[in-house]
């Protein structure tokens, strides 16, 4: 399925249009829950973030807020897996869901809103590049799952000392080059010597399942949805 | 069948028709080269030392030597419009002339700072665009070909800089160009307007300087990633070919010359796209991207419309293979992608620093080998 609506259009206005005064009040929450669902699989920031006002200022835990973008994310990944759309369509979804995540952040303070797992990311030492790495991170939170991104050229100590800051579950390593892909066993070694629990995921264009196996990672992904299952599957994390 | 000169192996290829050997080419643009480290590696193999010299320091492709060049056996011969560098920093980090910032980290150039990422369509009019009559774009151009032609019988590939997407994507940021695409349609197109009327400028300025007489145009401007396209292709159509489509028509009205168009990734299903505005020759060829490793189908579904420029992998079988498994990959493409012209044998994209000699030396040893056609071509 496509976007093809203006952004808001459908999503906002349209459902707006189906309340009235006989409707109850979890009727109605529910209705913009889903407004905010739909918000967010269509990529619509400016929506995303006027429902969840409107649902903050209705007094909804948090946590609620945030449970219809995890399905709406879940949504975009689904379809980015089987192709029915591109990377741009997964970009302001995940944007849609990062700017409602600005407002409910200050509130999810609660130990019962934590998320269930914590992942360190970034790119390998030598290699600048991003767009992956950055998908996946954003895709990860949409997951609900805690990233803590270390941006591009990371050097495997640093990718240790996150992973014991941060308590981390899994450390996810992106590369694009194969002359910088190989420092990913690095990663794999530098972890397990800092006697670490935490898993290594490995992604990236030039990097295959093989290749994986082959450095001692946990697990490999083919595309940012893919990095979810991962993790949510409990492929890599037991 | 009496081999004929590197030079006419490419034309004939390109027209279609079976030429007396599958011409290769290492070194004759901008995206079919070596990049400098293994570059050095393989002139310390060959027991040359002259200083290398550079199509594009950004991308650190060779300018391939001479005595490389006859070694290889390549078909082909570079000029190429440079002059994109501003000034060098002192931290080794690069300014171009559109105002993006190179770091050098990592041994590879990367574009840093985004100078348009919260730039808005007036500010896209005040920009310090650079001057596209510019004489240091197209310096040497003239002598570079005069040059070629005095060597000997090789075909000339002028490699424009023109990348509409590329650009803007440096300018605005990769994520946020992206996300133009989806929900701020007017911005993009009005930047990449801007981009591509400058670099429609800069390509006539380029072929005026050649008089239009080279065998090849090359450009190159990715818009697909490993396992698809890079947006919806409706997208693509309306806001991206009409570029390309412009360029490729500029090429064919300037000069005698086949258009090259470099687009790595999973690009089968914009195949039709790219022949339906004209491009002559597709590179690289991506064969470890989504649907394009069937090259036996690609040939089958594309090969009467299009010439297949490429195709040796760079991915796994250069990198990590054996000069055996070289020898299969090539052996393999010849196969599938050789009969009745149409192919010309080259590592997909420019051949990264990760490449021994060997494995180079292995390809284009090879492609001589499988390519004598045609009893050399297997199946």
């Amino acid at each position: 399925m496509y976007l093809t609506s203006a952004p808001g259009e459908e999503t906002l206005y349209g459902a707006m249009g189906d309340l009235n005064c006989d409707t109850s009040e979890s009727e109605v929450t529910g209705a913009v829950l889903d407004r905010l669902r739909m918000a967010v699989e269509a990529g619509d920031q400016d929506a995303a973030v006027m429902t969840t006002r409107q649902l903050i200022d209705s007094g909804e835990h948090p946590r609620t807020i945030v449970d219809p973008m995890t399905v709406a994310m879940t949504e975009v990944g689904r379809r980015f897996q089987t192709g029915e759309i591109f990377v741009p369509e997964m970009l302001i979804a995940a944007l849609a869901m990062k700017a409602s995540m600005t407002l409910l952040e200050p509130l999810l303070v609660d130990a019962a809103s934590r998320p269930l797992f914590t992942a360190v990311i970034g790119t390998i030492s030598g290699d600048l590049h991003d767009i992956g790495k950055n998908l996946v991170a954003m895709m990860w939170k949409g997951a609900n799952i805690e990233v803590v991104d270390l941006g591009v050229d990371v050097s495997p100590a640093r990718f240790v000392d996150a992973a014991i800051e941060h308590k981390a579950h899994i450390v996810g390593v992106s590369a694009l080059l194969t002359t910088t892909m190989a420092g990913m066993r690095d990663v794999v070694d530098a972890v397990q010597e800092a006697g670490l629990e935490t898993k290594v995921v490995v992604g990236g264009a030039p990097t295959t399942p093989e290749f994986a196996a082959s450095i001692g990672a946990a697990g490999h992904a083919a595309n940012a949805a893919a990095a979810v299952d991962l993790i949510l599957d409990h492929q890599a994390v037991a | 069948m009496t081999p004929s000169t590197p030079r006419q192996r490419v034309l004939d290829a390109l027209a279609h028709k079976s030429p007396s050997a599958v011409p290769l080419d290492i070194g004759g643009t901008n995206t079919s080269s070596i990049v400098e480290r293994a570059y050095e590696q393989l002139k310390i193999a060959l027991d040359v030392d002259s200083p290398t010299e550079f199509i594009s320091r950004r991308s650190r492709t060779a300018a391939i030597d001479d005595t490389v060049f006859r070694r290889l056996g390549s078909c082909v011969r570079p000029v190429w419009v440079g002059g994109a560098i501003a000034s060098e920093a002192a931290d080794g980090s690069l300014l171009d002339k559109w105002g993006v910032t190179w770091s050098s980290a990592g041994g590879h150039y990367n574009p840093v700072g985004n100078p348009l990422r919260a730039a808005s369509e007036d500010d896209l009019r005040t920009y310090g665009w650079p001057d596209p009559d510019d004489p240091a774009w197209t310096e040497g151009l003239r002598e570079g070909v005069e040059r070629w032609r005095n060597e000997g019988e090789f075909a000339i590939a002028l490699s424009l800089p023109v990348a509409v997407v590329h650009l803007s994507q440096y300018l605005r940021g990769y994520e946020q160009y992206l996300v133009d695409l989806m929900v701020n349609q007017s911005f993009a197109a009005s930047l990449m307007g801007r981009v591509s009327e400058i670099y429609m400028r800069i390509a006539e300025n380029a072929l005026a300087a050649v008089d239009g007489d080279v065998d090849v145009v090359q450009f190159g401007d990715d818009v697909a990633f490993q396992d698809r396209p890079m947006v919806r292709p409706d997208i693509y159509r309306k806001l991206i070919k009409p570029h390309h489509e412009r360029l490729v028509e500029l090429i064919k009205t300037r000069s005698r010359a086949s258009v090259f168009y470099h687009c790595c990734g999973a690009v089968s299903d914009l195949i039709p796209d790219f022949i339906d505005i004209g491009v002559d020759a597709l590179n690289p060829v991506q064969v470890s991207a989504a649907g394009m490793g069937d090259t036996a189908t690609l040939k089958r579904e594309f090969g009467r419309d299009i010439t297949f420029w490429g195709g040796i992998d760079t991915q796994h079988t250069l990198p990590y293979g054996n000069a055996e498994d070289v020898r299969e990959e090539v052996r393999r493409r010849i196969g599938d992608l050789a009969e009745d012209g149409g192919f010309v044998a080259a590592a997909v994209h420019n051949i990264q620093d990760d490449v021994s000699p060997e494995n180079i030396l292995a390809l284009a040893d090879a492609v001589h080998e499988f390519g004598a056609l045609p009893e050399g071509v297997p199946g």
